[in-house]
């Protein structure tokens, strides 16, 4: 938490976590929850979230998989929560899967050891079947193809950025002076 | 004297005892309906701050007032009554300052300590605190997701400016942070 921020507003989304974590909520509402299934569970009976990033490419013939490369957390996914109520532990350790590091300002380096690869000595950890992988190419090619139009939106005839129409989307005035300016 | 017990004289016995030349003097009966006065103010166990609020959106003081507090009285009671006092919704979370100097303006995090510890030097009648809802709103959000959520500032990435909550401490971690960053 220690990195200043000055923008007016944040982003705040749902927490896919532990299936065990369903905190204050009704089984209705805890039932259509996305959570963790994680990698298959190790000697130690530990699993960790990881993600998968697929890569797609397109041209005029349509859309192509480029890549597939996944990341994991540092510390195993723990089911009871109460576990973390002490100063040392924090949940972005269990979650958050992003490599680098920030050493310094604009010095970074990455924690490759917990690059997955899809290959024989880790894709078996993951526990996914080729279903997964088709699911996971259209939800990326269907991303690709709602950002597209999202931005085409957001450009008048003359392909000039409407900045009014953003500025009733995103209210953030420090944003918005960043992009205008 | 209090104005208020003044000994009041009718028109008639005014008159009398008046010269022709002095003009009437005219007082009102008594009433029989108690008075108001002033709370009655404890010089020891009570102080006397000036609030003002500071609207974010329009970066100006549109209010100040004057509050008697008890010494031992914390933030968190306090917001309760600024809350109702400005018709604010329920929920909203409220950030404090102590204008120490014009141009000090120092954060105070600590909502349940009293407010003799939370005065930067010594606390005095007249100190000034500084007021404003919190622009975020992130405690409301968060609570409405079951107190857990993913919290992300724009352009977060490679693990900075994205926050993971799952419970109330990291939550208050993140609020007690970034309200300083904000406004420091």
């Amino acid at each position: 938490l220690q990195t200043p921020h000055h923008y007016e507003k944040f982003i705040i989304q749902s927490l896919v976590g532990h299936a065990s974590w369903t905190n204050n909520k009704s089984i209705d509402d805890a039932t259509n929850d996305y959570y963790h299934v994680g990698t298959i569970a190790n000697e130690n009976s530990q699993i960790f979230a990881y993600d998968l990033r697929m890569d797609a490419t397109a041209n005029k013939d349509g859309f192509l998989p480029v890549s597939i490369n996944e990341r994991r957390a540092r510390k195993p996914l723990i089911d009871d929560l109460s576990k973390l109520d002490n100063d040392s532990a924090s949940s972005w350790d269990m979650l958050g899967t992003n490599l680098s590091i920030k050493l310094d300002k604009n010095v970074w380096d990455t924690e490759s050891v917990r690059l997955l690869l899809v290959d024989n000595n880790n894709f078996d950890d993951l526990g996914l079947s080729i279903d997964d992988l088709i699911d996971g190419y259209i939800q990326t090619v269907l991303s690709i193809v709602a950002i597209d139009k999202m931005c085409t939106f957001l450009l008048d005839e003359n392909n000039k950025f409407k900045f009014d129409l953003y500025k009733q989307l995103s209210s953030d005035d420090v944003l918005f002076k960043e992009l205008k300016f | 004297m209090s104005l208020f017990n003044t000994t009041t004289t009718t028109t008639s016995e005014s008159n009398d005892s008046a010269s022709p030349s002095s003009p009437p003097l005219v007082l009102s009966p008594p009433s029989s309906s108690p008075q108001p006065q002033l709370p009655s103010f404890n010089s020891k166990e009570d102080v006397m701050l000036f609030f003002k609020y500071y609207d974010h959106k329009t970066g100006i003081l549109p209010y100040v007032f004057r509050m008697h507090l008890t010494v031992s009285a914390n933030l968190k009671s306090i917001q309760e009554q600024i809350k109702k006092k400005m018709k604010f919704p329920p929920g909203t979370d409220l950030l404090f300052f102590e204008e120490v100097k014009i141009t000090q303006i120092t954060p105070l995090v600590n909502c349940d300590i009293s407010l003799e510890q939370l005065a930067h030097e010594q606390l005095l009648d007249g100190d000034i605190y500084v007021f404003q809802q919190n622009a975020i709103f992130t405690q409301q959000y968060v609570h409405k997701m079951g107190g857990h959520a993913v919290i992300k500032e724009p352009y977060g990435n490679c693990g900075v400016g994205v926050y993971t909550i799952t419970n109330q401490k990291e939550l208050d971690d993140f609020c007690k942070h970034h309200i300083i960053m904000k406004n420091l």
